[in-house]
């Protein structure tokens, strides 16, 4: 299996600080290119192409476009909000898009907002991500001065302008709705859905919230067509996937693949196993993600693939553990994580998240050597998921009932 | 495959401590930047910048959804990284917020302080890839070279130690940051390099 380059086919290629540079190897081509169709030809091409959000949901873009598009015709405001609050452990492939070609997700954004006719857009950044802030605060600047962003760009009549909001450390912030109080500067907690932010998202207004990944795959699809993008990637999932894979491996980094690729041959990509230890386990997603065991290595990646194996693709991360590493660990920072990061709002992810570590803790230790222990744990994670707001509580299920699956037998 | 192995090395090597070089370099030769027609957003203000809590407020239109960005200028300027009652209470009124959601929010918010902190801020990943790949080890060396505990600050004032979830940066872990700066694939000698290096510069 060999890269496929499509979102990051200029990085280290451009000056992610020059504009000129960015144009010179296509930038913006896309957007013109989108000017001179109606939005409604946009929302069609990006439905046709397939393409799903790329934040670890895998919802179809095109169709929330739609969405937001046509919920409410007589509201004043739309807005696109940009989700860069990359805080899924394991997980920086916004980071790499955002710091090595910045213009191609803020082409992306102005592709997105001329299609549902937003004239205002939020960057929210995490505080934490200093060069992707400033990169993007350069790359605005610069889309300003060029006419790309501002009133009537590119003499299409459209005004369309971006600001960057920052995070402060909050991974719930993540989630869309959270993220549309953070940005209205209050405290980030879970809004109830319905209404989903194509009706009621920022300051109340119709509001397409997406991930930096999922944007910067817009101008490519606009300047090549929706068939092209199909020819990439599978029937259900077209397009590649950036994959940051970490851990046991000899080569860690961020890899472009068509979707569809197998996790021994992202392994074998980043130059295998580290000091050519055995393959142990690969965490999938990050910490809101599933475990997996070498039963899995050959399982094309796909959201629908992994989904009916009980596995998650996530955000595309992927933690590779290698014999002779503590699975319980991993699954005990996992649970550590989510109590650290619950924001209290629902009882039963602000307690249950605490018992979690609490039981993990033992679970690590070895004192309580049974599976009795993990099956209550399972059974704790079930009750929170089914009893909290946001998808915060609902993830522990996820790390625990997979770890439970595969290495039951640890304990 | 073989590209992407050039790039990631060339990434690798100069990304540990000269990242910004590569750009810079670029820039001069064919980047020509003329002056912003536009007054320039500046989201991220230099770090302990000499002007008073209201200049700074003062930068930014009075509108709620300001709030977050308004705090981290104003504790990014605080020389040692906190947001002071009295920077809240100016915010709350140039917003016309309440004080206590001005504080409910400063409290939400785990980048932010309300207790004075070192001159440099140090967030150590303790992500599950950098606990795989030996945070633990990075976190007795800090606190042997620093001789406090998490959550504590030195007393020359100088640093802070703090955990911080995930940092992105996981093709290099271990890592931790030291105010806006980042340090990758951490082991004994670098950490400690690091922290000379800081101390000389005081």
């Amino acid at each position: 299996m060999e890269e496929k380059k499509i979102l990051l086919k200029n990085v280290g290629v451009i000056d992610p600080g020059c504009i000129d540079d960015a144009i010179r190897a296509g930038g913006y081509e896309g957007l013109k290119k989108a000017l001179k169709m109606a939005p409604a030809q946009v929302i069609d091409e990006l439905e046709r192409s397939g393409l799903r959000g790329r934040g670890g949901a895998g919802f179809p873009t095109g169709m929330k476009q739609k969405f937001t598009s046509d919920s409410c015709l007589k509201c004043p405001q739309r807005y696109v909000v940009v989700n860069a609050d990359e805080g899924e452990p394991g997980t920086f492939k916004d980071r790499v898009i955002m710091e090595k070609d910045p213009h191609l997700y803020l082409e992306g954004t102005i592709i997105a907002a001329f299609a549902i006719q937003a004239t205002k857009g939020y960057i929210y950044i995490r505080g934490e991500y200093h060069e992707s802030i400033r990169k993007t605060e350069q790359a605005i600047r610069d889309a300003r001065n060029k006419g790309f962003l501002g009133k009537n760009i590119l003499g299409s009549g459209f005004d369309f302008d971006v600001e960057i909001k920052l995070g402060a450390g909050s991974y719930l912030c993540g989630e869309e709705l959270t993220m549309l109080e953070s940005l209205e500067g209050k405290r980030g907690h879970p809004r109830i859905k319905p209404p989903f932010p194509a009706e009621k998202g920022a300051f109340g207004m119709p509001t397409l919230v997406n991930n930096v990944e999922t944007l910067a795959n817009l101008p490519r699809i606009i300047e090549h067509g929706s068939e092209w993008y199909r020819t990439i990637g599978t029937e259900r999932s077209p397009g590649t996937k950036i994959f940051t894979i970490s851990g046991q491996v000899a080569k860690p980094g961020y890899y472009e693949l068509p979707m569809g690729v197998t996790l021994q041959e992202l392994i074998d990509l980043a130059g295998g196993m580290r000091n050519g230890r055995a393959f142990k386990a690969a965490l999938l997603g990050g910490a809101a993600g599933t475990f997996v065991d070498a039963s899995m290595l050959n399982e094309r990646m796909t959201y629908d693939n992994l989904r009916e194996k009980g596995a998650t693709l996530g955000s595309g991360a992927v933690i590779v553990l290698a014999e002779g590493d503590n699975v319980s660990d991993i699954l005990y920072n996992c649970l550590r994580f989510f109590k650290h990061e619950s924001c209290g709002k629902c009882v039963p992810c602000r307690v249950g998240t605490a018992q979690l570590v609490n039981k993990a803790g033992q679970l690590r230790n070895g004192h309580s050597g049974n599976t009795t222990l993990l099956q209550q744990m399972v059974r704790e994670a079930e009750i929170m998921a089914g009893t909290s707001l946001c998808p915060l509580g609902q993830s522990p299920i996820l790390p625990l009932e997979s770890f439970s699956r595969y290495f039951k037998e640890l304990q | 495959m073989l590209e992407s192995g050039y790039f990631l090395n060339i990434y690798l090597y100069f990304g540990r401590h000269f990242s910004g070089l590569l750009d810079m370099a670029g820039a001069q030769q064919h980047c020509l930047r003329g002056a912003s027609k536009h007054q320039d957003q500046k989201v991220l203000t230099d770090k302990h910048i000499h002007m008073s809590t209201e200049e700074i407020i003062k930068q930014f239109e009075p509108a709620q959804h300001n709030l977050l960005n308004i705090l981290h200028a104003v504790q990014n300027s605080h020389p040692q990284n906190y947001l002071t009652e009295q920077a809240l209470e100016e915010t709350a009124r140039y917003l016309k917020l309440t004080k206590s959601s001005v504080y409910g929010v400063a409290r939400y918010y785990t980048m932010f302080s309300l207790k004075p902190r070192g001159r440099h801020l140090i967030r150590l990943c303790v992500s599950p890839v950098c606990e795989l790949l030996k945070a633990n080890d990075i976190l007795a060396i800090l606190q042997k070279h620093l001789g406090i505990g998490v959550g504590e600050t030195t007393s020359d004032g100088l640093f802070t130690l703090e955990f911080s979830e995930c940092l992105g940066q996981c093709q290099e872990a271990p890592s931790m940051m030291i105010n806006d700066q980042v340090y990758n694939g951490l082991d004994e000698e670098e950490t400690g390099r690091v922290l000379e290096e800081i101390r000389k510069k005081k």
